[in-house]
């Protein structure tokens, strides 16, 4: 694991006593984001995100699936978080299983709960096809704070992810799918519901936002919450303890940070790339 | 006599049955009856049972203790350290095929629920006097249904109190479900948790205005958010005080007996 | 794919490159902070990352030379089908893995740090043919990014044989097909080989052409690998004099 020496822990938690981090930052304020889209050719969607020295690659795969009767869902759609052994050369076993399974579960969440394809124009046939987004995330570095990076990253992807015109054909109670292959026919997903995660660690008696490794190894606790477009809550998490009255004051940071980063988020894939 | 088949369930059509037929039976802002009882498990240093209605959680507690599985600079630590492992029972699941054949190792669900626990224990347990020592819980999830992170926190705290380790304080848990109609409900069963737009768990400890945990799933507004916590907080405060109340009698009572004898 | 298509009559390849003519090399080196050494290399569409670590203390028994270990594991996305994430346990993959491993054991000079390892992950972040030379590549690359002393460096290519006529540094399609296909790790400068690896039979002289062949692929991934490793190191020391005339400026 990341190891930080008695006197740097003594001077991080000092720097953030005055308001400022060890990286000149203020205590609510991003490290640089660099965003690329459209990175992999073969997948339907990709995006690639460095938040400051964290660094993720984000795959996005759309197919048709078969669903449950019962299931009214238009899209299923499944995280997988892997960690390449070169983000971190102590990243091994069951360490870092429990860890991309939160993240999994993380995303997971928040996504079911923001419902971000209730969309018609996703709609195939109601319990028997359904879309089948597969987002695959690789993490290429870990420099703190994986969870806001993958939550960006993933939603960049598939806002940049084409969707093929779908024909279906019903006869005699089967239905035929024929998927338009012509690469120009297709749509673009909308995924302005999709949230995307805030993380403050507890340092000291502060909380700072967008934690680094060294911040995040000192820190006494964190607190992650999903925050969607129109400032609501879906998704938080956190631990180490924290006090009851600071909540409201931070929830108010984190809607409006979140505003400001899902704007900035938007404003890249509509220009293309940017940082 | 005929057997009838486990597989036949359920008889009925679940979302339709949660319309017309089910009906909470108590208050909204009402926990289950409570059951509480430390000392079952002999051979632990302590334990502790919780019933939340019909969720039923055993915890057991060994240690301080030197690592049994040796880790790499765990001898030497300052200061010590919680394993957790959380297992739920072959019969815990509600589904049309209840019981089902645990599958080999852990899984998913029970590797994120010790992580969890030992994320709300870390800071309340006094690690820095047990150096060089593993406090190590083992919690079993009898019976789920609903609020199973509150009554499994609430039962460590029992069985962490019975083995005597120091901590800064009891912990308390509650969760609260916003259901559909936008109603809070406290301490939901299984069906309301899994109908609820959001759902909050809250620990926290007894003596401090701070909470140890909080986890929600679904989608609320701010202010809905925070007034949610708010009830979690107090209803969780509640529960604890009962918990303070029953182990102040349960030592009275030990109190009594050696002595006597 | 019939394989009157695989080279036209015009003598190019379905990427339009001549038989003897590796793919565009594109290579970054350094590129992760906090690694000991880093590479991001492509070979056409073919993307590889490479990372080193070490030599750092080996936690396990003493050992008189330095130890290496290899981990490759492809990406989700890599290939047009989606896989299953199958990682370490995946068998294509622990075998180039331990091959890499060997070649690389032969060429660093492991004896300069005893009780030491050295970690070498490969992540492929894109497949088109050829990911164990462009693997073996970038670790090389990223061997000198970390300056872990070497013997020379390796380079590798592949070669393989169609329609009569010997190819090099074949792409996914070409490697598709079971014809005699060979990927060679040769020392830059002493021109030794380090790994060969052969897939389908091939009679020697067969054998003799594509080892020619893959040789000079060699030669040619070597002269970009060179002068981008030059690039690097004169960035480097650039931005050296530019730190040390600032510092005597101030």
């Amino acid at each position: 694991m990341f190891a930080v020496s008695k006197a740097e822990r003594s001077y991080l938690l000092e720097t953030v006593e005055t308001g400022t981090r060890l990286d000149g930052r203020s205590l609510y304020e991003y490290r640089p984001i660099s965003l690329q889209v459209g990175v992999l050719p073969s997948a339907s969607g990709s995006s690639r995100l460095r938040l400051g020295e964290t660094e993720v690659l984000v795959g996005v795969k759309v197919e048709v699936g078969e669903t449950a009767e019962s299931s009214t869902e238009n899209v299923h759609i499944y995280f997988t978080v892997e960690c390449s052994g070169s983000a971190s050369a102590d990243f091994l076993g069951r360490e870092a299983e429990n860890w991309s399974s939160e993240l999994q579960k993380a995303l997971e969440s928040a996504y079911s709960a923001a419902s971000v394809f209730d969309d018609e124009r996703l709609k195939l046939v109601p319990g028997k096809f359904c879309w089948v987004f597969k987002v695959d995330i690789l993490v290429l570095d870990t420099g703190g704070n994986m969870l806001d990076a993958i939550g960006m990253a993933t939603r960049t992807a598939l806002s940049t992810t084409l969707i093929p015109r779908v024909n279906i054909q019903q006869s005699e109670g089967t239905f035929e799918l024929e998927i338009d292959d012509n690469p120009s026919a297709c749509d673009n997903l909308k995924v302005e519901g999709a949230p995307i995660f805030l993380t403050f660690s507890l340092i000291g008696s502060h909380f700072v936002l967008d934690p680094s490794v060294q911040e995040e190894t000192c820190s006494r606790g964190r607190l992650s919450v999903a925050v969607d477009a129109n400032g609501d809550i879906c998704y938080v998490c956190s631990f180490g303890l924290l006090d009851a009255v600071e909540l409201a004051r931070l929830l108010t940071i984190m809607k409006k940070t979140g505003k400001v980063l899902l704007d900035r988020l938007d404003e890249c894939v509509r220009n293309g790339n940017s940082s | 006599m005929e057997r009838i088949s486990q597989r036949y369930g359920p008889f009925f059509e679940p979302t339709d049955w949660l319309e017309t037929k089910y009906k909470r039976e108590r208050p909204n802002n009402a926990p289950r009856p409570l059951v509480l009882n430390t000392g079952t498990i002999a051979d632990a240093a302590g334990s502790g049972y919780v019933e939340l209605g019909k969720t039923k959680v055993i915890v057991a507690v060994y240690g301080p203790r030197p690592p049994i599985r040796a880790r790499a600079g765990v001898e030497n630590a300052m200061s010590g350290r919680i394993t957790c492992e959380v297992v739920k029972s072959s019969f815990c699941y509600y589904s049309c095929e209840s019981a089902k054949i645990p599958s080999r190792g852990f899984s998913e669900e029970e590797r994120l629920l010790s992580i969890r626990l030992i994320r709300v224990f870390e800071p309340i347990v006094i690690l820095d006097k047990y150096p060089k020592n593993s406090i190590d819980l083992f919690v079993v999830l009898l019976e789920d249904d609903g609020s199973a992170m509150a009554a499994m926190t609430l039962a460590t705290s029992l069985a962490l109190a019975d083995a005597s380790i120091e901590l800064l304080s009891l912990v308390s848990s509650a969760t609260v479900a916003v259901s559909t109609k936008h109603e809070y409900l406290v301490d939901p069963d299984r069906i309301e948790s899994e109908n609820a737009v959001g759902l909050i768990t809250v620990s926290l400890p007894l003596h401090a205005a701070q909470l140890c945990e909080i986890q929600h799933n679904g989608k609320l507004s701010v202010e809905d958010w925070l007034s949610t916590v708010q009830l979690a907080v107090e209803v969780a405060q509640t529960i604890g005080n009962s918990i303070s109340q029953f182990l102040l009698q349960e030592s009275k009572n030990k109190e009594t007996y050696p002595l006597s004898s | 794919m019939p394989r009157e298509e695989l080279i036209s009559p015009d003598g190019l390849r379905t990427d339009g490159r001549r038989p003897l003519e590796v793919r565009k090399i594109t290579c970054r080196m350094g590129i992760l902070p906090r690694a000991d050494g880093s590479c991001h290399l492509e070979m056409g569409n073919t993307i590889v990352l490479a990372t080193v670590y070490g030599p750092r203390e080996l936690s396990l028994r003493p050992s008189s030379s330095g130890i290496i270990r290899c981990e490759y594991s492809m990406a989700t996305f890599a290939s047009t089908d989606r896989r299953r994430r199958g990682k370490k346990s995946d068998r294509n993959s622990v075998e180039i893995a331990s091959s890499i491993k060997k070649t690389f054991e032969s060429v660093l000079l492991t004896d300069l740090f005893p009780n030491s390892r050295v970690d070498i992950f490969i992540q492929v972040l894109q497949a088109d043919g050829g990911e164990r030379s462009a693997a073996i590549n970038a670790v090389s690359i990223a061997m000198v990014n970390a300056g872990i002393p070497m013997k020379d460096l390796i380079v590798s290519c592949s070669a393989g044989y169609m329609e009569n006529t010997t190819v090099m540094d074949l792409n996914n399609i070409e490697t598709i097909v079971r014809e005699p296909q060979l990927t060679i790790a040769i020392y830059a400068h002493s021109e030794k080989v380090a790994m060969a690896h052969l897939e389908s039979k091939a009679s020697f002289e067969i054998f003799e052409n594509l080892m020619a062949v893959a040789k000079n692929g060699c030669m040619q991934v070597f002269d970009v690998l060179h002068s981008s490793i030059e690039k690097y190191s004169l960035r480097l020391v650039a931005s050296r004099d530019s730190i040390s005339t600032m510092g005597s400026r101030a």
